[in-house]
């Protein structure tokens, strides 16, 4: 059975861009517009990985990052960061509420498969 | 920085023909004055009475004279603070507007590049069907396409990243304009902080540099592991 991939951003295009990534190497993807709707789609669905951008309206990657490590169930979980944001300090927020990888958009789908692979066990 | 009467009429700052006007009418009420003492000693109400309604025009024709003076005189501060934050700001939102255009050249040739790439692989792949390729050749080609594919997806995200960008001005402008009408005191230190602000707002190293009226360096693709 293939891993579940959730997508969070609030950009359709890049929704699209890594799902098509995404499944090609094997992998289901659930998508979510933005952290308040990715909340919702944690529960009831056993999702093996998070790939989040950072700026997003009504609820942006971080505040969602932190919420995530607050689950039980999702504590472990890995956490992709994909973002235009390439600042040091955002980054090293990032890395301090949890996230394990930051892919800067525009980003090479292989780059992603391979993180993901990687993170993905 | 410009002083705050610099634009103003030139009126405003030379009197010079109120002042003969506040003569005029000071003159004549003088006259009047001594008149009305006259014809007191006199006892003649009704020309006294004529005489204060002379007065009252006069004084009525002063005020109004007064007051169209000091509006000349104040000094227009709000469109000096305007004046202030549009020369800092403009040049700002003209420079993110150089970033779009940057960005927007980078990813139309990226993507043109992918076409042309494909088009090219297209009469490849017709030269192989004519002559029965090895399936090595047809796993090199496949190779081929899923490299141009990449590179079109990659491509791809410029447009998204304009929009973010386009979004940023939009709201800024939107702000501008919104903040108007309080912009009177507007400082050199106010004006500092509204690009400031602007600044923190920006997410792509691409938007800081133009900014800062550098020029975008190229950027390599990058994973960060923590």
């Amino acid at each position: 059975m293939s891993k579940t991939i959730l997508v969070v951003d609030d950009s359709g295009s890049f929704r699209t861009v890594v799902k098509l990534a995404l499944q090609k190497a094997g992998y289901s993807v659930i998508e979510a517009v933005d952290g308040q709707d990715a909340v919702g789609k944690l529960t009831g669905a056993k999702i093996n990985l998070i790939v989040c951008d950072v700026n997003m309206p009504n609820m942006d990657g971080l505040t969602f990052l932190k919420h995530v490590k607050s689950l039980p169930a999702y504590k472990f979980t890995p956490v992709i960061m994909l973002t235009t944001e390439s600042q040091e300090a955002k980054k090293a927020e990032g890395r301090s509420a949890g996230a394990k990888a930051w892919i800067t958009k525009p980003f090479q789908p292989s780059q992603l498969v391979d993180a993901v692979n990687k993170l993905c066990v | 920085m410009s002083h705050p009467l610099r634009g103003a009429p030139r009126a405003a700052r030379r009197p010079g023909l109120r002042g003969v006007l506040d003569v005029r009418l000071g003159l004549p009420l003088l006259i009047l004055a001594l008149l009305s003492g006259w014809l007191i000693w006199q006892r003649d109400w009704p020309a006294l009475l004529l005489c204060a309604a002379a007065a009252g025009l006069l004084w009525a024709r002063r005020d109004a004279d007064s007051k169209a003076k000091a509006s000349l005189a104040t000094p227009p501060t709000l469109d000096a603070g305007v004046r202030r934050m549009a020369t800092a700001v403009i040049p700002a939102w003209t420079r993110q507007l150089s970033a779009i255009q940057s960005t927007t050249q980078s990813g139309a040739n990226e993507l043109l590049a992918s076409f042309s790439n494909l088009m090219e692989l297209q009469d490849q792949f017709e030269k192989m069907l004519a002559r029965q390729a090895t399936s090595e050749e047809l796993q090199a080609l496949s190779r081929d396409m899923q490299t141009l594919s990449e590179q079109a997806m990659h491509g791809l995200q410029f447009g998204d990243r304009l929009a973010q960008m386009v979004d940023i001005l939009r709201l800024d402008t939107e702000q501008f304009l919104a903040r108007m009408p309080s912009m009177a005191e507007t400082s050199d230190n106010s004006a500092q902080d509204w690009l400031n602000a602007l600044e923190t707002r920006f997410t792509t190293e691409e938007q800081r540099q133009f900014h800062h009226g550098q020029p975008a360096a190229p950027k390599a693709d990058k994973v960060d592991f923590f």
